[in-house]
């Protein structure tokens, strides 16, 4: 009955294994070609690079969320989060509230410059986190209700903070971030966007500290088997703490390179994040009853919603079909996974 | 061989496939009406399967079933209820915060109109409990129970459907002795009324003491069958291995009595939560543990035992007491602290408590090493396989391969898993919590053979078994536990099982704290 | 320990709450007035609950300040606590049309005077008065700044509100009132929601610019937040001297950017001058009982860069 019995069947169960481990890059690229075959400018070097582009800032986001969700958590509070810690960033480089919609660099001379601006963006992404997952560990509240009670906390003092209003009218060095394009000699000189590149380049990090590292192990035996981990002698403690840091910590880049991209910060940034990244996590295949999941699942998911809002607007689908198309391939895209998945089992 | 002249059930030519796997092969089963029939074989061999089968839960490919003489075709669990075929799985299917009669009755509760008539309910699950000699309140939450009492609650579930066969899958896996014995009781009484009952059980003393015939599988094949006055356990452990016995595991000697001390536990005590009718207390234990033996403890279920295991083990906090090794005092307030000073805890529930189910053979061995084979912050990928290789020489793990998930083993494979991530640790002592509970007979005999090879290489091994023959087998010196206390040290060469029941039973201890 | 644990958490539980609730104010006026507005996470509402709270300090009345939360339950239930409480009045900008008609007819029926601003309330008996900008005389701005602006005709790309939303859908009808009879010349080359806010405004642009074969001459956007949004767009693809884009709402930091070359232009609806007139008929009908008229009707305006001094949060601008 058990594979071990049998090695004469293991090379067909590896295919369906090999289907199934790449189940939601399967779908991205049905979705795709279907896209390209409605309209061909959907290709264009420039509208791909804008699909990883638009979905850079909840991406990293998602990555985070992986973290979170491999060790059966939630983490509601992203969105909250990271307009808290946009607003702090942008009040940071220009030096304060008063001069907040004056433009450019004049004003900035006032202010701290964009590389204290990130770092207090990201600082304050990490202190959030920090209380939340203390919280989780110590007071024993589910993630849900904490991350539920943080999603208001931190818009509330986004909103205090900021008093409502938005700031805006960063220099360019801070705007780069979230504007500039490197290497402009690819892909017919329309090169690659910083945000995307940022983005990517964590998802990398992030895949190689869960794939290769003694933390990435901690995390999803935790999230496998709590009991079983705390009597193997992890820390469960430490390790569900710090994915909140972690998670804590994209919230804050996430933020920088949003108020970047859109050279503004305000306190209703990022409502309804916290759904888009959980569906980017959910699609990319990792379970949200933790220990099974990955961040190439994570990026793919994050892309199939982007190629999805993409392709539809590029069409000119009306926004009412929108949203009953993507709930539609939301569902159907986890349960291609889950069907494949159920096959390997066998 | 006999076969049943007028059988109740009878099988034949039974195929179930799966892809890539034939999980049985032309199996037949006769069971007899009023008999007790046990069904054997080692994990894997395709008694789950038949009993999905006979449950209704699964369809076979080919071959026929005959029940009470008609031919049948057994489509849902519920036809195979309404037949008479009712199947009382190990992990039970109760509602824990419902009470006994919601349970007994679930989903058919007597109405009237739109009313469950409750009086009635109450009246006709308190009939059937005092049938089977055990006057249980049935107004109780299932959770307040016993696992023996929950066990209990599913036969009266089974008894008030009037159910004419009985399917019991491992009934006495997670029952002390003296529990046991009552089930034995309670089964003969069930046959005496004329129900059926196959008794499914890795067991073999329960197997000679209660069942009149029996069927083994082997490979998904019939392996024998016959009455069971006409052979011996010998006998069946042949034709559920297909080796002799021999090459199970035997003792050599009796072992080291005076090594050096590795564990001192002093005084150690535990007051149970007060909300928790059920929580165990650890009253002023104090024992010792020494290099190169294997300490036996065994009791009741509720004794202590395990909560013993865990408290030195810091997975549960205690209130006082002191502990030593290697002579000096030790701060154990987490298993983490614990492990670093030496020591290992495999605990009782594989599933639950120490697999990572959804993660390959290599990351579960490796769990409680990975400092050791990492550099800097990244695991060695090569230390690793090396150690997984280590291990499954010296264990003899039947795997495909590392990467192969842990789920798909069986349980004596698991088991070896589970031994390995602690041995990998090199422990100091090495606290083992139902080393063999759910694994075949071949597989448990490996399993003792690791625990004794274990200890002579100088390791103080601690083994907690709710199996008096298996601490007979394996212990060098036993503590009997009852209530929480230590109750009797006697040496192995001394002990029989009526001297370890009599000190686990009855002891110098004040009554049962649970009086239920 | 467990104990504590639980103490430490019922008094952070009170003490968040404390938060929350209706803040009375100063008691020494003579009359209380709630003043209500859909949501303070948006600077458009928070300026008119600020000209609201200035014009009832003028007026010497205490104010009872609630927040929707963008919530019709949040908002029903802050006017029955004020029912309650016992306000003179309630000037109030409903979250929506429909789902407050109850809470507010339910304050009518308790004889607490009701003024509505910005947003009406459909099917309510007995509304003192609603002062208010025409959301679909601004969507007619909008069409009638396009015609002025390319005579010859346009191609044009709409960023439309919230769906559902009734200013999303009044702005988005007085654009097409204008635009549609003239559709030979003036084109919608992509119409796409992008939910008022900022970041979808700029990627839905990005991705409507992908899939256009020519830029458009102008995108007009349901408020300014979309407009900023896929100004970013445009400036990043350098089109900024080439596509001219308008937004709605006359928010400051709109108001920076057509200053600076930005954003084309904007609608002013006077929020603050609505918010104003509101707090002005409702103190004048409770001291003097002068019945007010029942709609008064701020013109909305097209804001360029010409007339920017008509903008009434300009002095917001550093």
């Amino acid at each position: 009955m058990t594979a071990d019995a049998l090695p004469a069947q293991r090379k067909q169960i590896d295919t369906i294994g090999l289907l199934g481990r790449f189940a939601p890059l399967i779908f991205l690229l049905v979705l795709m070609v279907a896209f390209w075959l409605a309209e061909p400018n959907f290709v264009k070097p420039l509208n791909l690079t804008n699909i990883v582009l638009q979905v850079s800032v909840t991406g990293l986001l998602a990555i985070g969320m992986t973290f979170v969700i491999l060790t059966a958590g939630i983490d509601l509070s992203v969105g909250s989060l990271l307009a808290f810690a946009g607003l702090v960033g942008a009040a940071v480089a220009k030096g304060g509230l008063e001069s907040r919609f004056a433009v450019g660099d004049v004003t900035e001379a006032a202010g701290y410059g964009w590389g204290l601006a990130m770092l207090a963006a990201i600082a304050v992404g990490v202190i959030g986190g920090t209380l939340q997952g203390l919280a989780i560990t110590w007071l024993r509240v589910p993630p849900f209700v904490v991350t539920l009670g943080g999603m208001s906390v931190f818009r509330g003092a986004a909103l205090l903070f900021s008093g409502g209003g938005p700031i805006s009218g960063f220099s360019e060095g801070y705007t780069m971030w979230g504007k500039e394009r490197l290497f402009r000699d690819l892909l017919g000189g329309v090169g690659l966007p910083v945000p995307a590149l940022i983005f990517l380049g964590f998802a990398v990090i992030a895949f190689i500290v869960l794939r290769y590292t003694r933390y990435g192990r901690h995390v999803y035996a935790v999230g496998g088997n709590l009991e079983a981990a705390r009597l193997s002698g992890l820390n469960v403690r430490f390790i569900i703490t710090s994915v909140y840091v972690i998670m804590g910590f994209f919230a804050g880049l996430g933020a920088f390179v949003l108020s970047a991209r859109l050279d503004s910060a305000e306190a209703v940034a990022g409502q309804g994040y916290e759904l888009t990244v959980i569906a980017s996590v959910v699609i990319g295949g990792t379970s949200l009853f933790g220990g099974q999941g990955s961040v190439v699942g994570t990026v793919i998911g994050a892309l199939l919603i982007g190629v999805m809002l993409n392709g539809l607007q590029l069409n000119n689908v009306s926004s009412y079909i929108q949203q009953i198309v993507i709930g539609l391939v939301i569902v159907l895209a986890v349960a291609f996974d889950l069907f494949l998945k159920s096959r390997r089992k066998t | 061989m006999m076969t049943a002249a007028d059988p109740l059930l009878s099988v034949t030519g039974l195929t179930k496939r799966f892809p890539g796997v034939v999980a049985l092969s032309d199996v037949s089963l006769s069971v007899g009406r009023g008999e007790v029939h046990a069904l054997l074989g080692e994990n894997g061999a395709g008694k789950s399967t038949l009993l999905k089968i006979l449950s209704g839960a699964q369809a076979p490919d080919e071959g026929s079933i005959v029940f009470d003489g008609r031919p049948v075709t057994i489509h849902s669990p519920l036809a195979a209820q309404e037949m008479g075929i009712v199947t009382i799985y190990q992990e039970f299917n109760l509602v824990p915060h419902l009470t006994i009669a919601e349970n007994v009755f679930i989903g058919r509760e007597p109405r009237r109109g739109p009313f469950i008539q409750w009086r009635r309910m109450e009246r006709e699950t308190r009939a059937i409990l005092e049938r089977i000699g055990m006057p249980l309140d049935p107004r109780r939450t299932v959770r307040t129970l016993s696992v023996a009492e929950q066990q209990m609650v599913e036969i009266a579930r089974a008894l008030s459907m009037r159910s004419r066969l009985i399917i019991m899958d491992e009934p006495t896996s997670a029952l002390s002795e003296a529990e046991v014995t009552k089930l034995m009781g309670i089964v003969r009484d069930l046959r005496a009324e004329g129900l059926s009952i196959i008794f499914v059980t890795h067991r073999l003393d329960e197997v000679m003491a209660i069942c009149d015939r029996f069927t083994v599988l082997r490979d998904g094949r019939n392996a024998g069958a016959g009455a069971i006055a006409d052979v011996t356990v010998d006998d069946i452990i042949r034709l559920m291995v297909g080796r002799d016995v021999e090459a199970l595991f035997a003792r050599r000697d009796d072992g080291p009595t005076e090594g050096a001390e590795a564990l001192r536990v002093e005084h150690l005590s535990r007051h149970g939560d007060g909300r928790d009718p059920h929580a165990v207390v650890l009253d002023d234990i104090s024992l010792v543990a020494r290099r190169g033996e294997i300490l036996g403890i065994a009791g009741l279920v509720g004794s202590g035992r395990t909560e013993l295991a865990r408290a030195i083990f810091g997975a549960d906090p205690v209130d006082r007491g002191r502990i030593f090794i290697d002579g000096k005092q030790a701060w154990i307030r987490a298993p983490h602290h614990a492990i670093r000073l030496g020591i290992g805890l495999a605990p009782e529930d594989r599933k639950q408590q120490a697999l990572f189910l959804a993660l390959a053979i290599r990351a579960n061995i490796s769990m409680a090493t990975l400092d050791r084979l990492s550099r800097g912050i990244f695991v060695s990928e090569k230390a690793e396989l090396a150690q997984v290789e280590e291990f499954r020489k010296a264990l003899n793990i039947r795997m495909a391969s590392p990467e192969q998930r842990v789920a798909l083993l069986s349980g004596g494979n698991q088991q070896k898993v589970v031994l390995a991530r602690w041995l990998a640790l090199r422990p100091k002592i090495l606290i083992v919590d139902e080393p063999t509970r759910g694994i075949d007979v071949a597989a448990k005999a490996e399993v003792h053979q690791l625990l004794y090879d274990m200890a002579r290489s100088g390791i103080a091994v601690i083994a907690i078994s709710s199996e008096l023959p298996e601490i007979l087998t394996i212990s060098d010196r036993i503590i009997t536990m009852r209530a929480g206390r230590i109750t009797g040290e006697i040496l192995r060469r001394d002990a029989t099982e009526e001297k370890l029941m009599r000190m686990m039973t009855l002891g110098d201890t004040a009554p049962a704290a649970a009086a239920e | 320990m467990t104990n504590m644990r639980f103490r430490f958490v019922v008094a952070a539980t009170t003490a968040l709450l404390g938060f929350g609730g209706i803040n009375a104010q100063a008691q020494a006026q003579d009359l209380t007035i709630m003043t209500s507005v859909p949501s303070l996470g948006f600077p458009f509402f928070v300026h008119m609950m600020n000209e609201l709270k200035a014009e009832a300090a003028e007026l010497g009345v205490a104010t009872v300040e609630s927040d929707g939360q963008n919530s019709a339950p949040k908002q029903t239930a802050d006017v029955e606590a004020a029912v309650i409480q016992g306000v003179d009045g309630i000037v109030i900008s409903p979250i929506d049309v429909n789902a407050m008609a109850p809470a507010l007819e339910t304050a009518i029926e308790n004889g607490v005077p009701v003024v509505t601003i910005d947003r009406r309330v459909e099917g309510v008996e007995g509304i003192l008065s609603h002062v208010g900008a025409d959301n679909v005389a601004g969507g007619e701005a909008q069409g009638h700044w396009i015609v002025e602006t390319f005579p010859d005709g346009a191609r044009i790309v709409n960023l439309q509100g919230q769906p559902g939303a009734s200013p999303a859908i009044d702005r988005n009808r007085g654009l097409h009132n204008v635009l549609d009879p003239l559709s030979d010349k003036y084109q919608f080359v992509a119409e796409q929601t992008a939910n008022f806010a900022r970041d979808q405004g700029l990627s839905v642009t990005e991705s409507i610019m992908a899939g256009l074969s020519e830029p458009p001459d102008v995108i007009v956007a349901a408020n300014d937040d979309m407009a900023l949004g896929a100004l970013e767009a445009i400036t990043a693809l350098g089109l900024r001297d080439q596509v001219k884009i308008i937004g709605f709402d006359a928010l400051p930091e709109a108001l920076a950017s057509i200053r600076d070359g930005g954003l084309a232009g904007t609608v002013e609806q006077f929020p603050g001058g609505q918010s104003r007139k509101a707090m002005q008929v409702m103190v004048e009908y409770l001291r003097n009982g002068t019945e007010p008229e029942p709609v008064t009707l701020l013109t909305p305006v097209m804001i360029t860069a010409t007339n920017i001094d008509q903008a009434e949060r300009l002095g917001e601008l550093k």
